[in-house]
This record gives C-alpha cells, structure tokens and sequence, in this order.
C-alpha cells in the first residue's frame, strides 16, 4: 500500500491517499484518510507508523509511507503492526531514532474523554496532552447523531479501522515523536489479539500503550 | 467442509483421473467433495476413481465454453461454503495438505475471502504418469515457478465473498483473464487476499499440446482481455449466459443468490399511495434483466393503509424478490436505514415511492461503475412533473462536492435519483434524528467522510410533485433540517474555511450535461395515463402540407380545404386559432379545449395525426398557460426619427386577425410591410397587425387610412420603445 500525502491550505486539510503498489493490497472503502481542524506534521515518523495502523487490513506486501524515511525502529515497529513481514520504503536503517517522552498523550473519541479524568490527578515529569477525535456525525450502529461532539481532529479513518486503533494513530500524530506513553479507552470486547499486538508493536519505538478504564 | 470444483469442457480423461488422484492423495479432512463441472462436453465424462468422498461429474448443457460460469455453476450445484478451484491439468503435492487445510481455514474464519496458489509449470519431458507417482507421494518435480500475477491453477475461496462480488463474470467466454478479473475485484471490494505459504503447498501445471488453434480460444482471449481493461466494476450481476445450471440448483440455493441491486422504497400512507408505489415499482421492470429485488419500508401508516398496500404490492408479480417491512413510526430515515441493513443487494438504488425511474436508470447507474470501480455512488438528472397539471421540468443536476453542496446555487442533486454501494450505505447511515431533510443530510455527510458520488450524465428519474408530496408538506421542516445539517459540516471544518468553501463552490458549480436529451413526446410516453391536464397543438402548417399544392390559377382552393380540416379537427376536439407564444409572425395553431388525462390526449392525438398524416404537439396546460403568458416586448420596437410602425387595434380571437390580415391581399406591397403580433396583457391574449417602420408624414397616413379601410379596424402610430406617438409634420411647413 502506498501512502501518498497532500495538504490542502484553504481548507486546513490533510489527506493520505492509498495507492495500491502490489497485488496483496486490498482496497480500502475510502480512497484517501482525512484530518481536519488541526494540522498534521505529516513528516514524523510516528505519522508513517499512524498509517501502518490504519491500512493494516488492507495492506500487502509493501508499505509506501509518502517521503517519510522510516528508521529501523519505526520500521520493526511497522511491521508488527502489518503482522507479517512487509517491505517498507522509503528506509533509513542507519536511522535509529525512538519516542523522546516529552510528553504523554490520551486520545479518545470525542465525547468519551471522561475515561482520562484520573490520569489528570496523577503525577508525571512530562505534561499529559489529551486529544479527542470525531468521525461522522451519526453512529453507524445508532443511526443517530444525539449526543454527537466534535473532536479536535476530525477524520474519516473511521472506516478504516476500529475506535480503539483509530485513537491510538491519533494519539501518534498528534504526539509526533515526543509521546513515551500513549493512553487510550479499554476497547469494549476487552483487549483481544489485535490491540495486544499494537501496545508490542509500539514498545519497539519505546513507547507504552496504556488502556484506561474498566 | 471443502467443495473442489474442476471444471471441464472436452477433456483428456487421464488428466483429469490424475488430477482427482492428486487431491484425494492430500487425506485431507477439510476436503468433503469433488466436483466436476462438464461444461457441454460432446461426450459424458466417466471416471474410475474409488474415493472415501463424493466425486461428482455435473453434465450441463452449454454451447459457447465459459470457464467463468463453468466454476460459478460449481458453487451453485456443490456444497460449500469453502469452495477451491482447480485445472484439470493440476498436480498438487501430497506432501501440501498442512498448506492446504490452512488456506481452508483462513477462508472459513473469514480471515481470508481469496487464497491463490503459485503454479510450477512442469516441461514436455514429465510425463502425466510420472509426474502424478511423484505428487502423490510427495516429492519435488522439478519445474518453472510462474509469477505472481493474477491466479494460479488453485485458489480457494468462501461462497461470502464469491456472492459479495457477484461471481465470476460469465460474460468471459473460452478461459482467460476470468480468473484475473475475479482476484481484482474481490481485492477491490476491500476482501483480504493473500498467496498461499509455497513452502507448505505446491500444485503442478502437467504440459500438454496447446489448445489455442483446436478450440478457437484466441479469439475468446482477445475479447476477454479487452473486457477486462474496460470494465473496472467491483460488483457484476451473477448471471448465467450459457449453460442451464440454474435448471440444475436447488430453489434454496437459487432463493439464496444476491440481486444486483436493491429498489429501496420508504413509504407512508397518504392519498394515492398504493397507485403511486405501483407505478414506481413497475417503471423499473425490464431493466438489467430484473436482477433486483424490491424492499419496501411502510412507516407510520395506519393498520388500514398497511392492509392496503400489502394487497397492492401483492398484485405486483414481476420482481423475483419483494419484501414488505413495517415500522409503526413515521420516520422515512429509519425506514431507509431498516433497508440498508437488510437489502441483499450489493448496490442500493434510492427509490421514492411517488416517482417514476426512466428505463435507461439502473443500466446507466452501473455503467458508471465501470468507469471507476472505487465509486460509492452516482446520481443524475431528473425531470419533474406535476400529476396534477402535468406541467414538466428539466434539472440535470451538477457535480457533487462538500463545496457545491455546502455553498453551491441549489439543484445539484435529488436524492431519489442516487444509487450507492450497499457497504457505503450501512458505514453512513442516515441521521434518524431528522424527520425530514436526513437526504441532504446525507450527501453532505457522505462528502465529508471522502466518498465519491459521481453524476451519470443522463436523466434519470421523473420526479412527481402532488398534493401530499413531502417536499410540499414539510417544507419548513426541511428548510430548518438543512441548516442544521450545513451548520455542523461548518463547525467540523471550522468556521475560518467557509470563505474557501464558497470559492471552491463558485468553480464547479455549473450543470452537468445530460446526454439523453428526452422529447416532450418521449417523456409523455413514460407517465400515467390519468395525468393532467392537456392540449393538443396542431400546426397550421401541417394542414397546408396535407392538403395537394394549390393550382396556380385557384389559390382560394388551397384555403378551403385548410379550413375543412379545421372543421375535421373541431368536431374531434374543439378549439379555436392561437399563436403558442408571443411575437411577430409566429406559427398558427389551432389549439384544443383542455383534456383531461393524458391517455385521453393522446388518443385525440393519434385521431388528429392519422388525419393530418403529419405529427402534432400535446402541452400541459400549465405549460401551454405559462407559453403564452409573456408580454410581447413593445419596448424593443426600434423606430427612427421621422418614421413610424402602425399598430392596429387588439383583435381578442386569432381567427379575426388572420381574417384583417388576409384582407391585405388586394395590397400586395402593403401586405409585404404587415406582420401579425402576439401579446398578453395579464388576463388576454391579444393580436395585432403591426407594420414596418414607414418613413413620411404622407406615407404614414396613407398607409393608416389604407389600412383602416381593407381591414375594418382602427390603426396607431407607434415611436421608438413602443410610444403611441404620431409623426407631424416639420417645423417649417406648419
């Protein structure tokens, strides 16, 4: 799969379109992920590895991040989460590089931050950025859009993946490479294969996933 | 568990023993049939074969050759839900059975819809004999890998994502590029695909003598691979061309098929209902072979109303498949939504149960699939009639984009003209937190969540306004909706972007071009018969043309036979003389009484045409009313100084000014400078003689006394910009 980045300035727009660059790829509904509200450095490494996450069931056997050079840690990292091992370009191996834990990020969907109400009492070095995200408007399993809030980000990743992934590629880029801990809502099924392959996954790049809440 | 499909046409019975002998080799558990799929061989085939698992020849009857429809007749008629297929010139290794039961699991835990197996193509020195010993136990044979590209000689694949997509297209006749097609559009339907392990499974591809030259098959490649290059669709119609497998499948199984799209009609009881869904439901039969089923979602109607349309819909026999679900709410978005989620085709068509589907709808709908396959939707241009005075409007619609629909001028799309993929349709459901609005809700929403819905570049949909239409009777309620709907897109995007929004709206925000352009004549052959109101125009002309050339010597011969077929006319349908428009010199008409019901009009219609041998026009009376009542320009009349154009008094009938007019003959040069005029003064219309502009004190009032004299009526002098104003004569000569 083949990440191709574009930016849209009059509409503060960041768009990531996917090319299929093999014949494993499968596509994906949407032709392109979107964020809006705020702005993407879509140059940082946690970036490529924010997209791994979101194309990870449909990605082949090579994963093109637009020009972000992947360093070798980012890279181990990319590959457990595409579960098989994946030819990733463009690549730096001599670039060892891993989250510098300025910071600590809680994301979740936006109206389901009160999860993060106790992390706010604890006492950490670095200060904790919590970041919401909205996708549509109405619940695809309500059918309703009561109670809808919009988030700092807005993206339409979410058919891409599930909440929980979705918010930790959120998490990621709105860390950047700073966040050495990431805090995201317990996925309601409890954390199965999947979520438990993505906090190992982001151990390669030493940063540590933590699931809030009962 | 596993149904192995082989399919064959005219084959080698040795390779097809040794292929079977290969597969029951494996042992494997996961494998519980074989079936053969004898696609109109000349002569039944009859296998030796001793096996602890059914092994099964099916013999269809087919002309034409089409490995496609050859495998989807094997999961029609083979037990599933894991089906894997094979060539009869496959090998596989015995030593493959861990590869071979892992690929089966995948595609059973739905971690995989498509598994393909690598060939080895083994060379012209292996024979079958040796080749098959060495297989089935096992060994290595020594061969060329083919690339991974498309398919191999065995893939494996569920039933789920066979029927998703449709199957393989049968219209891939002889073998080739079927199976490159099938891989591409079950990774296009966002289907995992992967190759399998070859290191736990391999398959052999025995050489034999070229089949190209013997069976014609070439020319069936080339044809295939333009298919393929052309037809960039996901989902196809599963259909089945050339053989009789469906004669052969069990109902249950046939009962189970996916349509190609879902007609999905919300509706609620109101006046006329039961006649108008009827109507609906009826103007899509015939089209795309009636590969669709009907979903209706009654909502809010009383227990009556109900009882009603299920005995409506019951008379309603054509579609394959018709479902009547109930909600006791009145809510037209979850109606839709009901729908979404239970529709078992893989395109939803948007459908009102008062409008009217143009019979080139869904064929045009699809086809824009072809072009992009990775469209969620489309939509197009509509025309509206009003059932009650059949007064007819064009809108081709336009592009669709957050912009053009957040900012743009209005009319860019109509919800009962959309067609969207199923998937896309239960990822963005519609808002049931709006009563009404929840379709431009839904546009918009689609467009910011990414999705592509393009225009068809056709009409698509008469659209019918009535007395109980919801445009008209919520109307305020779909104002307020939309604003809120507009708001919150606002307020996703931020509100600093609108400047932006508004210019990105102004570039694309030009009609579309539909290219169906429908006659008056061929819209009227698509709506009901009881509708509206109407008149028949027929052309003067026409009757002149009917008549035989007047002779030279008798012009007045030519006259009589024009007014007796006025007279024909008359007694069919009365009338009177009329210009349609106003104008200088406009066509005669003689224009009937309204007729009420259009099958009424047009049976007067055929009565008249068969008169006249020469075509005639039938208006709505709205339409016809709206015609005439423009106001002839007076002000446009140019006039320079020192002349004047003479006006005569109103006639009120346009058989009395035809009559002036005709007056004029005994003054040829006058009658050369005359032309009649139709007007409208707000109640009447009106007709005037009008002369060109005459240059002259003396000759204007000549020409007036003249006038008034042949034509027994009053003339004025009209100025420049139409002022009644009467030349005089120089300074000097007063």
């Amino acid at each position: 799969m083949k990440c191709v980045i574009s930016f849209n300035a009059a509409l503060g727009e960041t768009a990531v379109s996917f090319e299929s660059n093999c014949h494993t790829d499968t596509l994906p509904l949407i032709k392109s992920a979107l964020f809006r509200r705020q702005p993407v450095n879509a140059a940082s490494q946690s970036f490529a590895l924010a997209m791994a996450i979101l194309v990870a069931d449909y990605c082949g056997d090579y994963f093109e991040a637009g020009n972000i050079a992947i360093g070798a840690d980012y890279a181990d990292a990319i590959r457990q989460v595409l579960g098989k091992q994946a030819n990733l370009t463009p690549t730096n191996p001599l670039h060892r590089s891993l989250a510098t834990h300025d910071l600590e990020v809680a994301c979740a969907q936006a109206g389901e931050a009160n999860s993060f109400q106790a992390l706010a009492t604890e006492g950490r070095s670095v200060p904790l950025s919590t970041v919401t995200w909205s996708g549509d408007f109405v619940h695809s399993e309500r059918r309703n859009s009561d109670n809808n809030q919009i988030g700092t980000y807005f993206t339409n990743a979410t058919l891409l993946t599930d909440q929980t992934s979705l918010s930790v590629a959120i998490a990621l880029i709105h860390g950047e490479d700073h966040a050495g801990r990431i805090y995201v809502p317990r996925p309601e099924e409890g954390i199965g294969k999947r979520h438990g392959q993505l906090a190992e996954a982001l151990q390669a790049v030493a940063i540590s996933l933590h699931y809030v809440g009962s | 568990m596993l149904t192995l499909i082989i399919p064959v046409r005219d084959w080698p019975t040795d390779r097809l023993s040794a292929c079977v002998e290969s597969f029951l080799a494996l042992k494997s558990k996961r494998l519980t049939e074989i079936l053969i799929v004898d696609f109109g061989s000349s002569q039944p085939i009859r296998l030796k074969i001793k096996a602890g698992i059914p092994v099964r020849s099916v013999r269809l009857k087919a002309v034409t050759w089409s490995l496609a429809e050859a495998i989807n007749a094997g999961v029609l008629l083979g037990a599933g839900p894991v089906f894997a297929k094979t060539d009869a010139d496959i090998l596989v290794s015995a030593a493959g059975r861990a590869g071979f039961d892992e690929a089966v699991d995948q595609i059973a835990n739905g971690d995989l819809g498509l598994a393909v197996t690598q060939t080895v193509d083994l060379d012209h020195l292996t024979s079958l004999k040796d080749a098959l010993a060495k297989a089935t136990k096992g060994r290595d044979l020594q061969g060329r890998l083919r690339p991974k590209w498309g398919q191999g000689g065995l893939v494996f694949f569920s039933r789920d994502a066979w029927d998703r997509i449709g199957g393989f297209d049968s219209r891939f006749t002889g073998w080739g590029n079927e199976d490159n097609d099938f891989q591409e559009r079950i990774r296009h339907a966002g289907i995992r695909f992967a190759w399998t392990d070859r290191s736990k499974l391999s398959i052999f591809h025995v050489w034999h003598p070229p089949s190209y030259a013997k069976t014609g098959i070439a020319s069936h490649r080339q044809k295939n691979q333009e298919l393929a290059k052309s037809d960039r669709s996901v989902f196809r119609s599963l259909a089945f061309r050339h053989s009789n497998a469906l004669a052969l499948a069990k109902p249950a199984v046939i009962a189970s098929l996916k349509p190609i799209v879902t007609l999905a009609i919300a509706t609620t009881g109101r006046p006329g209902r039961d006649r108008m869904l009827k109507e609906a439901i009826n103007s899509f039969k015939g089209q795309i072979n009636n590969d669709v089923e009907v979903f209706v979602c009654d909502n809010g109607s009383t227990d009556r109303d109900f009882a009603a349309l299920k005995k409506s819909l019951g008379n309603v026999k054509w579609p394959a498949r018709l479902t009547l679900e109930r909600l006791k709410e009145g809510s037209i978005p979850k109606s839709r939504n009901v729908i979404s989620h239970a529709a078992r085709g893989r395109y939803i068509c948007v459908v009102d149960d008062d409008d009217i589907a143009l019979p080139n709808r869904l064929a045009d709908q699809l086809r824009v699939f072809e072009k992009d396959g990775r469209l969620h939707g489309c939509h197009g241009g509509w025309i509206d009639f009003d059932e009650s005075t059949g007064l007819i409007e064009r809108n081709q619609g336009k592009e669709r984009s957050l912009a053009t629909l957040m900012r743009g001028t209005g009319k860019i799309t109509a919800h009962p003209t959309c067609l969207y993929r199923a998937d896309v349709m239960r990822a963005v459901p519609y808002d049931e937190a709006f009563a009404l609005g929840s379709d431009l809700d839904l546009a918009m929403r689609m467009a910011a969540m990414g999705l592509d819905v393009a225009h068809t570049r056709s009409y698509l949909v008469l659209r019918r306004f009535h007395s109980a239409n919801v445009t008209l009777t919520g109307l305020s309620s779909q104002v307020s909706n939309g604003l809120a709907a507009r708001g919150r897109i606002a307020a996703m995007m931020g509100w600093n972007r609108q400047g932006a929004i508004a210019e990105m709206a102004k570039a694309v925000d030009a009609e579309v071009y539909c290219t169906n352009i429908l006659s008056m004549d061929s819209i009227l052959q698509l709506l009901p018969g009881y509708l509206g109101e109407w008149q028949l125009l027929v052309p003067v002309s026409a009757m002149e043309m009917a008549q035989p050339a007047p002779e030279a010597s008798g012009k007045g011969r030519a006259a009589k036979p024009v007014r007796s077929l006025i007279e024909q006319i008359h007694s069919i349908q009365p009338g009177a003389l009329c210009m349609r428009r106003s104008g200088a010199n406009r066509a005669v008409y003689f224009r009937t009484l309204p007729v009420k019901g259009l099958a009424r009009a047009n049976a007067l219609r055929q009565r008249i045409e068969a008169l006249l041998d020469a075509p005639i026009d039938v208006l709505s009376l709205r339409q016809a009313e709206l015609d005439r009542q423009q106001p002839y320009d007076w002000k446009a009349v140019a006039v320079e100084q020192g002349k004047r154009v003479l006006r005569s008094k109103p006639f009120l009938d346009c058989a009395d000014v035809l009559v002036a007019r005709s007056r004029l003959v005994a003054d040829p040069a006058l009658a050369e400078l005359t032309a009649i005029v139709a007007d409208w003064d707000g109640e009447r219309e009106l007709y005037f003689l009008l002369t060109a502009a005459i240059k002259g004190y003396d000759e204007i009032r000549r020409c007036k006394l003249k006038l008034e004299r042949l034509c027994n009526t009053g003339f004025e002098q009209l100025g420049n910009g139409g002022m009644l104003t009467d030349v005089t004569m120089g300074g000097r000569s007063h």
